[in-house]
Parts: C-alpha cells; sequence; structure tokens
C-alpha cells in the first residue's frame, strides 16, 4: 500500500467491499485482487484484515456467505451482496460523493461552486 | 543431483495454522477460510516463476503477523471467548472457596502429625500456624493456576472434550475436597488439645483470621492486577498464547475477587442480621426465619455478581482510558479488601454479642449450612449445564 493511513483504509474497506460484491459473488482473495488492479496496486489491503471486515458485515446483514467449489476444483467461501448490502452501498455512495465533491471545490482552480 | 528441500504446502500451511488454532480465537470455518486464502494467494506467487518457499513466505507476510490475525478474529469472535471467561471465572470462584477449608484441615492434620511426635502443641501452635497457613494458600493457588494452563481448555469449535472435561473433573474434584476437609474438621479438633484449640478460639481468631484472609486476598489480588497491568499495556484482550495464559488468570482472578465480594456481603448481612436480633429481642423462630431470608438475598446476590462477572473482561477491553486501568484496578481492589477485612471484623463483633441472646445457633448451624449448599449446587450446576448444551450444540468436539 502506497500512503494509505490505517484510518482512510477502514473507512473505505466497507463501501469498498459493497461496490466489488454489487458486481457479483466473489471470494476474499479475488475481492483483495481486484482492489489491487482497480487502484493499480496503489491500495495493497493486508489478506488477514480482509476476512474480520467480510464477517463484520454478514452480521450486519449487508451479506452472506456460502462454500462452493471453485472452478479450481477448491473449496472458497463466497460472499454475496444483500439487499440490506445494497441500501448500505447507496447511504456510501451518497456520502463519498459529497466529500469527492467538497475537495473538488477546494482543490480544482477556478471549478465552480455548485 | 538436485538437493534442493522438498516443499510440501499442506505441512506448511498446518504450521501456519497452529498458533491460531493455540489460541482457541478461531472457529474451525475461519481457519478453513484463511488457509483456503492463503493457499491462493500461495499459487498465484509460484505462478510468477517464485521457488515455492519464496512463494510461501511471499504469500504469509501479505496475510500479516500471527499476532495481528489473533488480535481481530479476537475482536470478531467475543462470544466464544466470553465462554471461556465465564467457565475460568467460575474455577476461580471454587478455587478461592475450597483453599480455605481445605488449607486449614491440612494445617490441623499436620499439626497432629507433629503432636505424635511428642512435640509442644502450643509453641508448635503458635510458631508454625500462620506460615503453614501461608506456605499452604500458595500452594493450593500455584496447583490451581498449573491446573488451569494444563487443562488448555478452549471453548471454541477447536475445544477437544477431554480437554474440557479435565476442568470438569478438576473442579468437581475441589469441590470433593472441599466439602470433604469441612466435615472431618470436626474429628480432627476432637484430636487436638483442650489448651490448643481453647487458645485458638478466644485468642488467635481474630489475628489469625485475619492473617488467613489477607493471605487469601493478597494472592488472588495478585494475580487480578498483574494481568490486568499486563493487557492495559498492550492495550488489547488477546495477544497471542502468553495472551490467552494471562487472560485466563485474569478471568481466574476475577472469580476470587468475586467471591471476596460475597463473602463481604455476607458477613455484613450476617452482622447486620445479628445486629438487628440483639436490639430487637426477637425469638429463635423469628431468628432462623431472618436467616433463611437473608440467605436468599444472597443467593440473589451471588448470581448478580455472576452476570456481572461474564460482562467485566469485555467492558474493561473497551478502547479509550486504558491506561488508566491499573489505577482503577487497584483501587477497585483496596475497596473490596477493606470491606472484605471490615465485615469480617463486624461479624466477629456482632456473633460475640449475639452468643450473650443465645442465637448464635440459629444464625450459624442452621443457616449457614444451607446457604452454603444453595451456594455450591448453583457453582456446580451451572458449568456443568453449559457444558452440556455446548455438547448438544456440538460445540465440544474439535471439527
Amino acid at each position: 500500500m502506497s500512503d494509505f493511513n490505517k484510518e482512510f483504509t477502514a473507512a473505505s474497506s466497507v463501501p469498498l467491499i459493497l461496490s466489488i460484491l454489487s458486481k457479483g459473488e466473489s471470494y476474499g482473495y479475488e475481492i483483495i485482487q481486484q482492489v489491487s488492479l482497480l487502484s493499480a496496486g496503489q491500495v495493497e489491503w493486508s489478506d488477514g484484515m480482509l476476512y474480520p471486515v467480510l464477517h463484520k458485515m454478514e452480521k450486519k446483514g449487508y451479506v452472506s456467505s456460502r462454500w462452493k467449489i471453485g472452478d479450481n476444483g477448491r473449496k472458497r467461501k463466497y460472499y454475496q451482496i444483500l439487499e440490506e448490502g445494497k441500501k448500505q452501498l447507496h447511504k456510501e455512495q451518497a456520502n463519498w460523493r459529497l466529500i469527492t465533491s467538497i475537495f473538488d471545490q477546494l482543490w480544482i482552480p477556478n471549478l465552480p461552486s455548485t | 543431483m538436485d538437493t534442493k528441500p522438498s516443499f510440501h504446502l499442506k505441512q506448511a500451511i498446518d504450521e501456519w495454522e497452529y498458533p491460531l488454532r493455540q489460541s482457541g480465537v478461531f472457529t474451525a470455518d475461519n481457519l478453513a477460510e484463511l488457509s483456503s486464502h492463503l493457499e491462493d494467494s500461495f499459487l498465484h506467487c509460484a505462478q510468477t516463476g517464485r521457488p515455492e518457499q519464496e512463494a510461501f513466505e511471499r504469500a504469509l507476510s501479505r496475510m500479516g503477523k500471527t499476532e495481528r490475525l489473533i488480535d481481530l478474529y479476537s475482536d470478531l469472535n467475543w462470544r466464544l471467548l466470553r465462554r471461556e471467561y465465564l467457565l475460568y471465572s467460575l474455577f476461580g470462584v471454587v478455587c478461592f472457596l475450597a483453599s480455605a477449608p481445605l488449607c486449614i484441615f491440612l494445617g490441623f492434620l499436620l499439626l497432629l502429625l507433629l503432636l505424635g511426635l511428642g512435640l509442644d502443641a502450643l509453641a508448635l501452635h503458635a510458631l508454625l500456624w500462620p506460615s503453614l497457613l501461608f506456605i499452604l494458600f500458595a500452594v493450593a493457588y500455584l496447583a490451581s493456576s498449573s491446573i488451569l494452563q494444563l487443562s488448555k481448555l478452549r471453548l471454541s469449535s477447536n475445544l477437544h472434550w477431554k480437554r474440557a472435561m479435565v476442568v470438569v473433573v478438576s473442579i468437581l474434584g475441589l469441590l470433593t475436597l472441599c466439602f470433604g476437609s469441612s466435615f472431618t474438621m470436626g474429628p480432627i479438633l476432637a484430636l487436638l488439645p483442650d489448651d490448643m484449640l481453647t487458645a485458638w478460639y478466644s485468642f488467635d481468631f481474630n489475628a489469625i483470621n485475619q492473617f488467613v484472609r489477607f493471605g487469601i486476598s493478597a494472592i488472588w489480588a495478585g494475580i487480578f492486577i498483574v494481568a490486568a497491568i499486563w493487557m492495559s499495556q498492550k492495550g488489547r484482550g488477546v495477544l497471542g498464547s502468553q495472551a490467552i495464559i494471562r487472560n485466563r488468570q485474569l478471568a481466574f482472578g476475577l472469580g476470587g475477587l468475586v467471591t471476596m465480594v460475597l463473602v463481604t456481603l455476607m458477613n455484613f448481612s450476617m452482622g447486620g442480621f445479628a445486629l438487628f436480633a440483639i436490639y430487637l429481642d426477637i425469638s429463635a423462630t423469628q431468628a432462623r426465619l431472618g436467616a433463611q431470608w437473608s440467605s436468599l438475598l444472597l443467593q440473589f446476590l451471588f448470581l448478580i455478581s455472576y452476570i456481572l462477572l461474564f460482562l467485566f473482561p469485555r467492558a474493561i477491553d473497551t478502547k479509550g482510558h486504558r491506561h488508566k486501568l491499573p489505577i482503577e484496578l487497584a483501587k477497585l481492589f483496596l475497596l473490596v479488601f477493606l470491606l472484605f477485612q471490615g465485615s469480617t471484623y463486624f461479624l466477629h463483633v456482632m456473633t460475640e454479642q449475639l452468643a450473650h441472646h443465645d442465637l448464635s445457633h440459629a444464625l450459624y448451624f442452621e443457616n449457614l449450612p444451607w446457604q452454603m449448599f444453595v451456594f455450591y449446587l448453583i457453582i456446580t450446576v451451572l458449568p456443568i449445564a453449559r457444558f452440556y448444551q455446548l455438547f448438544r450444540k456440538g460445540e465440544l468436539i474439535t471439527t
């Protein structure tokens, strides 16, 4: 991971996971790979921290999980987003868009304020 | 010839898993998921052309430190850990209760042995009794603590039922020793010379009783405070196998501390009852009734403290203000200890007063055995019932 601090990683982990799972069910290793790929290797989570986050999300009813045999014949635990998770994702999107628009106004020169 | 050592993935994953399994904070499902992830990560690294050993090390470093994983999962699986705290706390309660009659019994037995050798009874009594009891209490603590370590109890799904049974058998064994020593105390006392018994009851009661109680309190408070300070310095409840041991000792010490609180309440309650009986000049029947109601109240208080104990470790594991924890705990212990000593003295004075009114019989011989019977019944039946419940749910068997 580049200069990401712990607080930022913690704050962004739930919306990132929900966003990835909204595209389709996935398993832990694949989620981590996608985050790394989408950020061009700039965001790299410690693998072990992902699962407690996923389990907490499962307890909150955002996602559900099931063991499934993968393409390579090995068992993996797949996670899929639930209705509650989709609602949470909408809330997260609204919050992050608001924050982004604030930074845009502050950091991009000559951008008209909305 | 290629002399490169062969790499066994399954064995390497097992070795990595071992401390995690030992920590007791992971379920079988958690471990299976982490192992599957590690394997994925290893295969990915190996595909890039790295040697297998190097690929595995790379996968391990991506997974993060073992201590950090234990830390994260201990937060996640708090419910599982709470069961462990509960059982160790109960173990602490039983050890605390069992140690006093057992040590006194053994002390008397040793004195009898020395008397049989023709030594001066009173001189021996005065010289040996306090130090003898102190040593016995230390041995009682060390023995119970060793059982605690040897049992390696896990109440998560990784628990092997045999280990759990060791603890149940230990608890029952201690209870048997406690009851046995109480029942055989009478015949042992009958064998001791009258002058020694007179000295014990009239003069030594206050000094030695206070000293012995101080010994018990100091030992349990020691475990409690040391474990609490350690926890506060590390900032987390569970950090590796050493921390698990500390946590068990903390729960063990808490069990003793709660019992001390209960005995304090019992002393105040019985002393208060004696005061009430003396000043209202009540009859023996009323005294009996009052004593029985006070017993009921005490059992209720015990259950409340039992529930509080169940919740307490979580409370001290909360974030923030952790640096103040040792001071707060030391203050708490001091308060409990002073109340404990004060209540003992109060009860002693009140009992002497009660004897003048011929009511001490009602207080001690009709109230106390019944009360202790219920007390022991609760602390024996509850853990057994809990074990049975876990056994039925299949959570005591290794998966």
